[in-house]
Parts: C-alpha cells; sequence; structure tokens
C-alpha cells in the first residue's frame, strides 16, 4: 500500500468512514503503539480540524458568553469594581453578597453537575441501544463460560458474524492499581487477538464489545486476561476465562 | 462568508500554549479568553451541523465545559488546544444530530475517544494557519461537485458512506471513489507539509 493511501485510510479513519476489513487494520496499527500510525492519525486529525474553515461564519448571541462562564462557575467581568470607589458600602451589604455569592456559585456548580450527569446517562443510552441492537439480531448467538457458583468469574459471550464479540462478565477480580481487563480472539491458527481493554464496575459486572474484523469461522475461543493498563500486544498474564466457539 | 482569516490568524502555538497552561490551573480569565479566540469559531462549526440558534448555543456551552473540566488530560508542552476545541464542538453537534435522526452508526460511540487530549499533540501551529485554511478552501472549490458534497456529508453531517450512498442514491463503491479522490486532491494542494 502506498503511503499515499495510507494517509487517505487515516483520514478516513479520522472523519469515522473507514470501514472493515481497512478498519481492522488500522485499529490495530495503532492498538500496536507504533510511532508511525499514531503520527499518521495526528495528521489526519489536524486536516480535519482544517475542514472546520469550511463553515460559514456564524455569530454566536453575546448571552452565550455569560452562560458558559456562569456554567463554569466563573463570574462574568461586571462594573463591580465601582464598589471600591463607594468604600465597600457596608458590612451588611457584603455579607449579603458572599452569602448570595456563594449560593449562586453553588447552584451554578450543581447546573454543571446536572449536565455532566445528563451528558454521561446519553452515551450509556446510547452505549445500551447499540447494546441491545446486537442482542436483538438474529445472527447473534450466544456462548458461557465459567460457572455459577458465587464468586466465581463467569462470561456470557455474544458472537455475531457481522458485528463483532459482546462479553457480559460477572463476579470478575478486583484488580490492582494500573492493571486492565483484555479480552483476546484465539484463532484457530496463530497467537491470540487484541479484542480490547476494560474495567469492571464495584461488584466485578463488565460489558465489552469489540467490532474488530471478527470472523468466526477462524477464531477458536474468546478469552479474558489481566494486562497492565493500556493492554498488550499479546497476554502477559494466564487468561482466566476462556469461552470456545 | 468563511471565518478562517479571523479564525486562523490568530492561532498561534505560543499563546496558546500559554493559555493551555493557565487553563489547566483553572484560571476564571483563561476561560474568558478561550471562549474570546475559538467561541465564534467553534459556534460557526456546530451551527453548520446542527442549523439550529438554540441548539447550537447549549451545543458550544458543553463544548467549553468540556475542555474546562478535562483539561487536566491535556499536555501544555505538547497538545494543540486549538484543533482540539474544533474537533470537541464538531463531535458534540454530530453527536447531537445523530441523536436526533436516531442514527445509531458503530461510529456514534467512538466520537467520544476521538477527542481525547492525547490524539492533539505535537501539531506545530503550521496546521491550522490562514494560509493553510485558503489554501483548502481554493482546493474544496476545486472539486467536482460530488467529491464537495461528500466531504461535506461526511464532515458536517457525520452520515458513514453506506448512508452518503443512500442519501445520493448512488452505488457506495462510486461514493467511496468520490470520497478517497476527495481527501487525496485537498492534502495535494495543501502545499506546505505537515509537521507532527
Amino acid at each position: 500500500m502506498s503511503d499515499t493511501n495510507r494517509d487517505t485510510l487515516y483520514e478516513l479513519y479520522a472523519l469515522g468512514l473507514l470501514e472493515d476489513p481497512e478498519l481492522s487494520e488500522i485499529e490495530a496499527e495503532l492498538r500496536s503503539g507504533s510511532p508511525a500510525a499514531q503520527r499518521l492519525l495526528r495528521q489526519a486529525m489536524a486536516n480535519n480540524a482544517l475542514l472546520s474553515s469550511l463553515a460559514p461564519s456564524a455569530e454566536p448571541p453575546p448571552r452565550l458568553r455569560r452562560r458558559i462562564l456562569g456554567a463554569a462557575g466563573v463570574e462574568e467581568k461586571t462594573g463591580w469594581t465601582w464598589l471600591g470607589a463607594w468604600g465597600l458600602a457596608t458590612a451588611a451589604l457584603l455579607a449579603g453578597f458572599v452569602y448570595f455569592s456563594t449560593e449562586t456559585t453553588r447552584l451554578r456548580k450543581d447546573a454543571f453537575g446536572v449536565r455532566e450527569e445528563l451528558a454521561v446517562t446519553q452515551t450509556e443510552l446510547r452505549r445500551s441501544q447499540t447494546t441491545l441492537a446486537f442482542l436483538r439480531d438474529p445472527g447473534t448467538t450466544i456462548l458461557k463460560s465459567g460457572t455459577a457458583e458465587e464468586r466465581q468469574p463467569i462470561a456470557h459471550v455474544f458472537v455475531n458474524p457481522g458485528q463483532g464479540v459482546l462479553l457480559m462478565a460477572n463476579n470478575l477480580p478486583r484488580l490492582e492499581p494500573g492493571k486492565v481487563f483484555e479480552m483476546w480472539l484465539v484463532p484457530k491458527s496463530g497467537g491470540p487477538i487484541p479484542a480490547g481493554t476494560f474495567a469492571a464496575d464495584a461488584s466485578g459486572a463488565a460489558l465489552h464489545r469489540s467490532t474488530d474484523g471478527f470472523d468466526p469461522a477462524a477464531t477458536a475461543a474468546v478469552a479474558l486476561s489481566v494486562e497492565p493498563e493500556g493492554g498488550s500486544p499479546a497476554p502477559t498474564t494466564t487468561p482466566f476465562l476462556i469461552t470456545g466457539l | 462568508m468563511f471565518f478562517f482569516p479571523i479564525l486562523f490568524a490568530a492561532l498561534d502555538s505560543e499563546s496558546d500554549r500559554a493559555l493551555a497552561s493557565r487553563l489547566k490551573a483553572r484560571e476564571p480569565e483563561a476561560l474568558r479568553e478561550i471562549y474570546d479566540k475559538y467561541g465564534r469559531l467553534a459556534y460557526s462549526v456546530i451551527f453548520r451541523v446542527v442549523r439550529n440558534a438554540a441548539a447550537a448555543e447549549d451545543l458550544t456551552q458543553e463544548t467549553f465545559l468540556r475542555v474546562w473540566n478535562r483539561m487536566a488530560g491535556f499536555d501544555v508542552e505538547r497538545g494543540a488546544i486549538g484543533p482540539w476545541v474544533l474537533t470537541v464542538a464538531r463531535n458534540r453537534a454530530i453527536d447531537y444530530i445523530r441523536s436526533v435522526d436516531g442514527r445509531m452508526s458503530q461510529n456514534a460511540i467512538e466520537l467520544t475517544g476521538a477527542e481525547s487530549p492525547a490524539l492533539f499533540l505535537d501539531m506545530e501551529s503550521v496546521i491550522l494557519n490562514a494560509q493553510r485554511a485558503k489554501l483548502l478552501q481554493a482546493a474544496f472549490h476545486k472539486l467536482s461537485e460530488q467529491q464537495r458534497t461528500v466531504i461535506e456529508l461526511a464532515y458536517f453531517e457525520g452520515l458513514s458512506q453506506t448512508e452518503m450512498a443512500d442519501r445520493l442514491s448512488q452505488p457506495l463503491g462510486t461514493v467511496k471513489t468520490w470520497v478517497r479522490t476527495a481527501l487525496r486532491l485537498l492534502r495535494e494542494e495543501l502545499e506546505e507539509p505537515v509537521t507532527v
């Protein structure tokens, strides 16, 4: 593949336009930590940002600046400095100002927190909808590994030839800081292929999906191991859950 | 009218570095400054995508709050804050129209990852400046109408190539050719090499 084609592939990837099998190829390069791949991605991201110059100029309303500063708990510059000239008025006025200012800041911070919470909830909702669509697909089949015994790791693996692999795990062990779980696609021949890292919640439950070039005919199993944060190109610990296809 | 002469002339890596450093220290004045520097640009990109003033205001607010709140992960020495802000703005807008349209492509859940500050390291000021923006404008207008359309559908509407083929009633292979040719031509027209 020529350099020009590689540039184009990374630009397509940065625009969210790349599809398999090229998508899997680029994601594998990026996962490998290759400096050349990182450089091409940054160049593509920069070109993306330059495309923003194609947007016609639009003038935001002046109130937007106040809204943003207020939502971040930053006061808009106003004419409060005249207070200095008036000797800061009376102590009672100052106390009242401090009280209401503190209260306003608190309320703004609350509002900011609610917005962040809403954004997280919306992201979770989209993720859930995507997962549900995967599970509803007629091409999805379910596999299971582990035992139902209390506190023993157990995994339900859903595979779909067109949409990849979805892992639902429970009773996963607590990890030391700097460690993550990594999913592997074990081919019928060759070494395990990284399929993404993830963390479990406080109860040991986790949901992880990989859409990278999954070929059920060439895959023997799906495995799970503990790896350093950022993932590994090959397992560095013995997989503790292996689900055969 | 395009905003690039105003916007990109203002993109100065040294001053942006200082600004990023003050944002990271959560100086209130720095938030005012970054809004004054990039607010109009971000709003223009968002408005072009959502075509609704009220939604554009909400999304511009979300963009700057997100940047303000995530500065801890930004590398002040190597990061390019302008491209980051514009990428966050574009992604918030695309995410919004996907939600409104009920479009749930696989890419829809990937946008947040595409905003990671780590993707905006080591971009020199040459990447975003008035000259390159003008070159891109000129190159864009040299493209065929179909090539311009697919680039706009990709960048400003977040459509996948399959969705573009449906929208334009064209074979997928034809759309892919238009997209790849357009990207190649745009890159070739940008005379200055991009230093990353």
